[in-house]
Order: structure tokens, then sequence, then C-alpha cells
């Protein structure tokens, strides 16, 4: 039991360095993009790296798949995400592009910060043998919620580019139109299933309370 | 709630405190104290069969029944 007490420790313990380095990355990403956005904003000069879109294409090509051993195959490309830069430079569409992706940003951000205090509550919990902490069921809850949020963002913001601004998109001399794309619903299932995660949390922590006032 | 703890007048009677309870019956007085002021949810039929041993009492002198009034 004690083996297995430390085992579990250990567990808790790399999961919460690995999101600490994890917070320390997306938080250092998410300030540097914000500073390249106010840049953007104020100096339109400026060419930033990011942000870049991901844009579904409705493309209905031919290619080649080479295998590593040198065998081709004729498949049928029917689908492609494009990604490209926007800046204030094309107007509305570019600022709004930059708030998307802050936006996305900032909810990745928030769900690993959360998950990093689950699992420091949790780690600290270890001497009273009680990782059943009140604010934790709350925090599950807020990790579904931001997930729910951005799989919205991510479903309505091609939706927004295709009806409101872009036409099609033209490269290799040949132009392809922007196709709505749902993918991201999975995020909504995934969604149900942290709240789940969250209620079954809540129950331990009433069994948990019943067992400590169980004399 | 209905089940009702009468451990106060118990160890009023056996002359005894909280706190040689808990050293005889090896259970902390916090936990004693949860009992005796009916917020205890359950108890453990070895805590009762402690408590009785050492108060000398059946597990009827220390719980009683009152039902809730509607």
């Amino acid at each position: 039991m004690e083996t297995q007490k430390l085992k579990n420790k250990k567990i808790i313990e790399f999961i919460f360095w690995i999101l600490s380095i994890l917070v320390g990355f997306v938080g250092l990403g998410l300030t540097i993009s914000v500073v390249f956005f106010f840049l953007t904003l104020f100096n339109p000069d400026f060419e930033p790296f990011y942000p870049v879109t991901e844009i579904p294409l409705k493309i209905f090509e031919n290619g080649i798949l080479e295998l590593n051993n040198g065998e081709k195959y004729n498949i049928l490309i029917d689908d492609a995400y494009i990604s490209f830069n926007i800046n204030n430079k094309y107007g509305l569409p570019g600022i709004l592009n930059l708030i998307f992706f802050e936006l996305i940003l900032l909810i990745t951000f928030y769900i690993v910060f959360t998950l990093w205090k689950i699992f420091r509550s949790i780690r600290n919990s270890f001497k009273n043998d009680n990782p059943f902490h009140p604010k934790n069921i709350w925090r599950i809850r807020k990790i579904a919620l931001a997930i729910l949020i951005s799989a919205l963002l991510n479903i309505i913001y091609p939706i927004i580019l295709k009806f409101f601004w872009f036409n099609d998109v033209i490269f290799l001399n040949k132009s392809f139109e922007i196709k709505l794309n749902f993918d991201y619903g999975l995020d909504i299932f995934w969604a149900l299933i942290i709240l789940v995660v969250a209620e079954i949390y809540r129950i331990g922590l009433e069994m948990k309370k019943e067992q400590e006032l169980t004399i | 709630m209905p089940i009702i703890t009468n451990l106060d007048n118990i160890l009023a009677k056996r002359h005894m405190s909280l706190t040689e309870l808990s050293e005889k019956v090896d259970i902390t007085i916090a936990n004693l104290s949860i009992l005796k002021s009916g917020k205890a949810r359950a108890i453990r039929f070895s805590t009762l069969e402690a408590i009785c041993r050492e108060l000398n009492c059946k597990p009827g002198d220390i719980l009683d029944y009152t039902p809730d009034e509607e």
C-alpha cells in the first residue's frame, strides 16, 4: 500500500513538473504574441511571423503519394488546410484574426494553468492523504468550459471568414473555395467527458467528507 | 439528524473527561468532539466497542433515536 502511495506521489510530481514547464512555455508564447499584436496594431510595416490562420479549403485534386521505398500511388486530395500571415494591413479581418489567434492562445494558457493548479493542490494534499479539494471541482469544470469555448470559436471563425470576408483562395493558378469545418465539434465531446470527470471528483469529495465524519 | 449521542451524559456519570476517553480508546479529541456534538455521519463498530468498553455501558446508553418532526 505504501509502495503504491509512493508511486502515485512520484507520478503526480512528474506530471506537475511537466505542467510547470508547459505553463512557462505557453505563458512565454502568449506574452510574445501580445507584444507582436500591439506592434502590428501600431506599426503596419511590422511583419510578424504569426498570427496565421488555418483555413480549410475545398480541394479535389489528383496527386501522387510516394512511399519511403520509392513506390508511387495515385491519390485524390480532398481536404487541405492552409495558413498564411494576416495583419492589420488587411483591415478589420486582419485585426479580428489577430484577436482570434490571441483568444485561442489565451484559452490554451488558461487550460494549462488551471491543470497546473489542480496538480499542485493534489501534490500538496499528499501530506493529508486527501487529494479531494473543493476548488478543484470548479477548476475541472472551467477546463471543460474553456475547451467548449475554444471548439465553438474554431467552428464559428471559418464561417465568419467564408460568409463575410473571403471569397476564394487562389494559388498554383487555381481557385479554391473555403470549406466549413466541423471537426472541432469533437472537442465538445471531450468537454462533456471532462464534465463527467468533474462529477466523479465531486462524488469523491463527498465520500471523503463522509469518511472524515465517520468516527 | 434522528440519531443523537448522549456521550456527554455518560462521561459526566463516569466522571471522565473527553481527553481521558480519547487516550483510552485511541481516538483523537477532534473526532470524539464530532461525535459528542452530533455532527458525525457514521460510527464504526470498532469505535463503538472501544467506547462502550471504556465507559462500561451499552451502545443504547450512548446512542438514541428521535424521529424528525414532520
